[in-house]
């Protein structure tokens, strides 16, 4: 669903050009639902904003859903975001102003739907994340959790398949951050590629994979996962 | 959390046989907690002996019931109040291997540091998918998975730390000749290995 | 599908919710917009009404011809000629009686007050109008000159009549007559004939022999109501113009504001288009809401005011009679300004990477050499459509002149990134605080050059006004006279002077004007000879001075008496007699194609051309525009006719001065004009000045208060950091001083460069710069505006309640 194809990112030039991201590969398919962990300035934001075209690489090729970003107008772009990309950010996803459930339609009606249409369809959404009777609450009324909530239900709007996710539960509590990655990950078993970038390990472990970034390089990853059995094998304490 | 004090939990909320008691203690714990049958008979006997539980008349074996008593009672009450001494820090292995590493010259302190990061972080993924598939209104489960994730969390956190520390003073961590301040974490190591 | 109209729906619900929000951020600014709605309605509304209409003179017709008939029978036969010429005409009487203790002669007007053309000259107050000879009915001048009231009896030129009523004219209020019926034409010393010139095109069919001065004396209506309407559009223009500009201000802030939120949008998928036209909505919105409350208000003021203006005006007004059209029009313009003010916020914030927007830094200035060169092109062609619209001659071209002026001021917005990044240079220098300050204009450089547009404009416009009207006192070119001159008339402007006038006579009417002059004190005076054609001794009828004339489709129209051209006038004036050629006939200020017309010789309008030369003589409407030369006087036979006499004094005429001088002509048989209304345009300027001035007060104000407001966060910091609240002062008052500087040297340059242009022509005009106006804007202004900042930043800065989700 989404590819980086060596993707190099240069913020600035000569003496002070900071490499962001150097060539880096990842590729995330289709129902998997893949953290990027790596301490502050590795370059995990980068890596997410220049796979939802909000950014354009240095060098190197990103391909979502089949479609290459480089060589795209602005305009086909914006169009990619309405259709195939969600976003999740930190704790800036709504547009105070609009309730609840014009949040979540708005790229449905941005993107040529009727009105009308597009509420059924965010109704739908807001239904599946458990938070239809907020639906005509502002922003403003909305807890943080609900409003995180909201943000996914917008960002799988309208059959989305490439969900990026930036520190989706850094303003809320762990009880609330759980509740967010447990949507993550039934979205990302509906279908989506998911892609969540956090430092925190917690979060990190509701992933399928879990990719390592340092100084802009894509270090490590964790294998496959194994099934809970292989708890049995080595115990329910860390590793000695 | 012991098996003995488990038991006793399980007969507070009425009496019970044995078999069920197995039944339950396993439904409760769940995977991460596998129990042989016969440890649960033997603990419920030792409770007996302590006074802490009581049996009805008959042969020992799946079909025998067993209440909790008075004392048994007080017990566990007292157990759950007393705070648990945490005297066995889980990551002592680990910070020993890693200060080891400090010590070993061409060894990429990084490498070795991601290897256990990566770990850790596999066997959180396991643990949390434990938590993932099970029901969410599981909540025992849920406190015994968590329990674990925040105690490997601690782990993963310190090697961050170690990693950013480290990062800060690379030259000074690439095997130089211990200066007096560096005196420090090796006492503490003759500490810990104590 | 971008511009699909779903998105466009959402988007735009997005911005009325958003504007619903927070419309108290933006309350100052619709509350400016606002102001200047209302005023351009009220203000259309006045001035269209009050404005002196054709109608006012010419009723429904569509010219006029006025005539002197020789008897009764030439009368009927012109009459009768004119019917045949022009279909309809309607006759009007005049005969001027004298009224014991008036100067001036009484008209008794013989009039239809259900004239086809002439009936919305006539209105009744109360009474009934004369049916009868011998009833007659009284405007309010005569009727208390006269203390007559309805039922009594007065005697009028020797007749013995009832007043039956109380009329006036209701285009002219100042018109005082005496009604009798219409029948009575017949037997008057002079016709009105109302008639509607483009009725019937021909062939003139003459009446009875003679000159009749049908084809020569028409006077078409003028069409003063589209020079009105397009005077309020200009001057709507400028005004939103203007408002436009801190509009945009504001608008920018608005922008910034919401940086993240549209980021946010742009993240989900929103097009530059749907982007842009957030903000372009959120500009057409703060203009449609601004423009009906504005259109309430100014409508409400116009009703209360309505009294006062018919009362200035001298015309009845309609309370009802609002022009809707143009009110309509300035709407639109205030909506369209609002909008087009958001255009450039709007396009900077559509421009922005999406992470830019969405982490909230400030746009990247664009370079400002770039903008620099196009100001210097806007400049010169702004300056350019000045000089090319001619604004101080006759054949001014409005629309090039605003063109130019829009031009002028979209050259000083394109000025002003480039004036603040001038601030860059002193700051290095400055104290920590003011630094501060001056970096932070830099910094916010859209935001402080949209602020410096406002301010230099209204400055701009302020320096204008000072500067023009101090050029006005010495050479302010409307009306009849200046306020030095007037000019003393052998009796009065309606009759022809005599050029058979004995010695006797020329001696007495000498003595009398030369006590009128006495009256006036320290006064230069020129004798006024009219150029005529010469007549029979004591013939007093069709009598018509040469006038200046130019030719229309049909006739001749009427623009000015020439004066014949004495060596003292030519002095006066400064027209060295040596670079007059031998053969000019008219000298000249009047534009067009004007020339000398003796009726008498009834020349071919389609042929008929003098020989003009055009000099530097006033073009006021009473004072000598134009002379006659002894050439032509020779080349034609005219004879001189003493017409009056031009008087001048050092300084301006007083009040008392003006009244003695009407006593002493009075007694003398003569009559005195001088310069009129000149007060109510002295209070123009005046008004003008200050109310640009204080505009200016509340452009600065408002614009240190918009940058002040986003400039809290940084306030809060400092605070914490420990800055005194002599620090926090300093910061604020320095970004006021900064700016006020700017816009006073900006706005100097920029109005100069205008008038420049404006005044190409005749520099002199500009050599005698207001100082003390000017040095109070320049130095008075910066030292308000940041004494008022210094004043208003002492306060601990407010946390705000709650900040928007971000």
């Amino acid at each position: 669903m989404l590819e980086l194809r060596g993707v190099s990112k240069v913020y600035g030039g000569g003496p002070t050009a900071v490499h962001a991201l150097r060539d880096v590969g990842l590729a995330v398919a289709a129902g998997e639902l893949v953290a990027v962990m790596g301490p502050s300035g590795s370059g995990k934001s980068t890596l997410l904003t220049i796979g939802g075209s909000l950014e354009d690489a240095t060098t190197g090729q990103v391909v979502v859903g089949g479609a290459v970003l480089q060589g795209m107008s602005k305009k086909e772009k914006a169009r990619l975001r309405r259709r195939a990309i969600g976003f999740v950010f930190q704790d800036f996803n709504l547009l105070a102003g609009l309730t609840a459930a014009e949040n979540v339609s708005m790229p449905l009606e941005l993107d040529g739907t009727s009105a009308r249409a597009a509420r059924e369809v965010a109704m739908t959404a807001l239904a599946q994340l458990g938070i239809e009777d907020r639906a005509g609450h502002f922003p403003d009324d909305l807890s943080g959790g609900e409003r995180q909530r909201v943000a996914i239900a917008r960002a799988v709007v309208g059959e989305r398949r490439l969900v990026l996710a930036d520190e989706p539960t850094g303003a809320l509590d762990s009880v609330n951050s759980e509740a967010v990655m447990r949507l993550l990950r039934e979205i990302s078993r509906r279908g989506a590629a998911v892609v969540v970038v956090t430092h925190d390990a917690q979060l990190a472990s509701w992933a399928d994979r879990v990719v390592f970034l340092r100084d802009g390089r894509l270090v490590d990853q964790t294998a496959a996962p194994s099934g809970p059995e292989s708890l049995l094998a080595s115990g329910p304490r860390p590793p000695a | 959390m012991s098996v003995r004090h488990a038991l006793l939990a399980l007969l507070s909320e009425g009496p019970k046989y044995g078999l069920q008691l197995r039944q339950e203690f396993e439904a409760r714990t769940g995977e991460v907690w596998p129990l042989n049958v016969g440890q649960v008979y033997t603990t419920l006997q030792r409770l007996e002996r302590d006074g802490l539980v009581v049996s009805e008349d008959g042969e020992d074996g799946p079909q025998k019931g067993y209440s909790i008593t008075a004392d048994g009672a007080r017990a566990l009450t007292d157990w759950l109040q007393t705070p648990s001494a945490d005297a066995q820090p889980p990551r002592d292995e680990l910070l020993i291997k890693v200060l080891v590493a400090v010590q070993v010259p061409g060894v990429d302190l990084h490498d070795v540091i991601q290897v256990h990061r990566r770990h850790l972080i596999e066997l959180m993924q396991r643990y949390t998918a434990v938590k993932a598939d099970a029901p969410e209104d599981d909540v025992a489960l849920a406190l015994v998975v968590d329990a674990e994730l925040f105690r490997i969390d601690a782990a993963v956190r310190w090697l961050d730390s170690a990693d950013a520390r480290l990062r800060r003073a690379p030259r000074a961590a690439a095997g130089r000749p211990a200066a007096p301040a560096r005196k420090a974490p090796v006492g503490r190591l003759g500490a810990v290995s104590r | 599908m971008s511009g699909s109209g779903p998105g466009r729906r959402a988007v735009l619900r997005w911005a009325w919710r958003m504007f619903r929000r927070e419309w108290r951020q933006q309350a100052l600014l619709l509350a400016m917009v606002t102001v200047a709605v209302a005023v351009a309605v009220a203000g259309a509304s006045m001035a269209v009404n009050a404005a002196s209409k054709a109608e006012d003179q010419f009723g429904n017709a569509g010219g006029m011809v006025h005539l002197q008939p020789r008897d009764a029978a030439s009368a009927t036969a012109t009459v009768a000629a004119a019917r045949q010429r022009f279909g309809t005409v309607e006759v009007i009487g005049h005969s001027a009686v004298a009224v014991p203790g008036s100067a001036l002669p009484l008209d008794v007007r013989a009039q239809d007050p259900a004239g086809v053309f002439g009936s919305p000259l006539l209105a009744l107050r109360s009474g009934r109008y004369p049916e009868r000879a011998g009833e007659v009915a009284l405007t309010d001048g005569p009727a208390d000159l006269l203390a007559a009231r309805v039922g009594d009896r007065v005697v009028l030129g020797r007749v013995e009549r009832t007043v039956v009523g109380r009329v006036e004219n209701p285009g002219d209020l100042n018109d005082e007559f005496a009604l009798v019926p219409a029948a009575e034409a017949a037997t008057a010393d002079s016709l009105t004939l109302l008639i509607n010139p483009d009725d019937r095109a021909g062939p003139v069919a003459d009446g009875a022999g003679g000159s009749s001065g049908i084809n020569f004396g028409i006077m078409v209506a003028p069409d003063d109501e589209k020079v009105v309407v397009a005077l309020v559009l200009v001057a709507t223009t400028l005004a939103m113009a203007l408002v436009g500009l801190v509009a945009a201000a504001g608008f920018v802030v608005v922008a910034q504001r919401r940086q993240r939120q549209l980021g946010l949008l742009a993240a989900i998928g929103a097009t530059s288009r749907h982007l842009r036209l957030v903000m372009l909505a959120n500009g057409a919105i703060v203009g449609a809401v601004a423009a009906l409350v504005g259109a309430a208000i100014g409508i409400a003021g116009w009703v209360v005011a309505t009294p006062a203006v018919e009362t200035a005006a001298a015309h009845r007004i309609d309370r009802l009679d609002v022009p809707w059209a143009l009110i309509a029009e300035c709407l639109a313009i205030a909506v369209l300004a609002c909008t087009a003010a958001a255009w450039w916020p709007a396009r900077t914030m559509a421009r922005l990477p999406v992470m830019s927007a969405l982490s909230g830094r400030p746009a990247r200035p664009s370079p400002v050499h770039r903008s620099l060169g196009v100001a210097l092109v806007l400049g010169a062609a702004g300056a350019g459509a000045i000089v090319a619209a001619r604004p101080t001659s006759d054949r001014a071209r409005p629309l090039v002149l605003i063109a130019g002026v829009l031009a002028m001021v979209a050259g000083v917005v394109f000025a002003s990134p480039a004036a603040i990044r001038v601030l860059r240079v002193p700051a290095g220098r400055l104290p920590f605080a003011a630094r501060l300050a001056l970096r932070d204009l830099v910094r916010y450089q859209a935001r402080a050059a949209a602020a410096l547009a406002a301010i230099t404009l209204v400055l701009g416009i302020s320096v204008a006004t000072v500067v023009v009207a101090k050029a006005g006192e010495y050479r302010g070119d409307e009306g009849n006279l200046s306020n030095h001159q007037l000019v003393v008339r052998v009796g009065d402007p309606r009759t022809a002077p005599d050029p058979n006038l004995s010695q006797a006579e020329r001696a007495r009417l000498d003595a009398a004007a030369a006590t009128v002059t006495a009256v006036i004190g320290r006064a230069t005076v020129f004798t006024l000879d009219a150029a005529m054609r010469p007549t029979v001794a004591g013939d007093a009828r069709d009598r018509e001075p040469i006038s200046v004339v130019m030719p229309v489709d049909q006739g001749f129209r009427w623009r000015a008496f020439p004066a014949i051209a004495t060596p003292e006038l030519l002095r006066r004036y400064g027209i060295d007699p040596a670079t007059i050629a031998s053969d000019t006939e008219l000298l000249t200020s009047l534009d067009g194609d004007v020339m000398l017309l003796d009726i008498g010789t009834r020349p071919d309008p389609a042929t008929a051309r003098s020989l003009v030369q055009r000099v530097d003589l006033p073009t006021y409407s009473a004072a000598p525009n134009s002379l006659v030369t002894e050439e032509a006087m020779g080349r034609h036979g005219w004879v001189a006719a003493r017409a009056g006499w031009l008087v001048e004094s050092p300084s301006p005429l007083t009040k008392d001065q003006v009244a003695k001088a009407r006593a002493a002509a009075a007694a003398g048989g003569l009559t005195v004009e001088t310069r009129s209304g000149q007060d109510g345009l002295a209070t123009l300027r005046t008004v003008a000045t200050g109310v640009g001035g204080l505009l200016a007060l509340a452009i600065v104000a408002m614009t240190i208060g918009l940058i002040r407001s986003e400039g809290v966060r940084d306030m809060r910091t400092l605070t914490a950091t420990g800055a005194s609240a002599g620090a926090r002062r300093t910061v604020t008052a320095g970004t006021a001083g900064a700016l006020a500087v700017l816009g006073v040297v900006l706005s100097t340059a920029a109005a100069y460069a205008a008038l420049l242009a404006a005044y190409h022509a005749d520099l002199s005009e500009l050599a005698r710069p207001p100082v003390g106006h000017l040095a109070a804007l320049a130095l008075g202004l910066p030292a308000l505006a940041t004494g008022a900042a210094w004043l208003l930043a002492g306060r601990e800065p407010a946390t705000f309640a709650r900040q928007a989700l971000d």
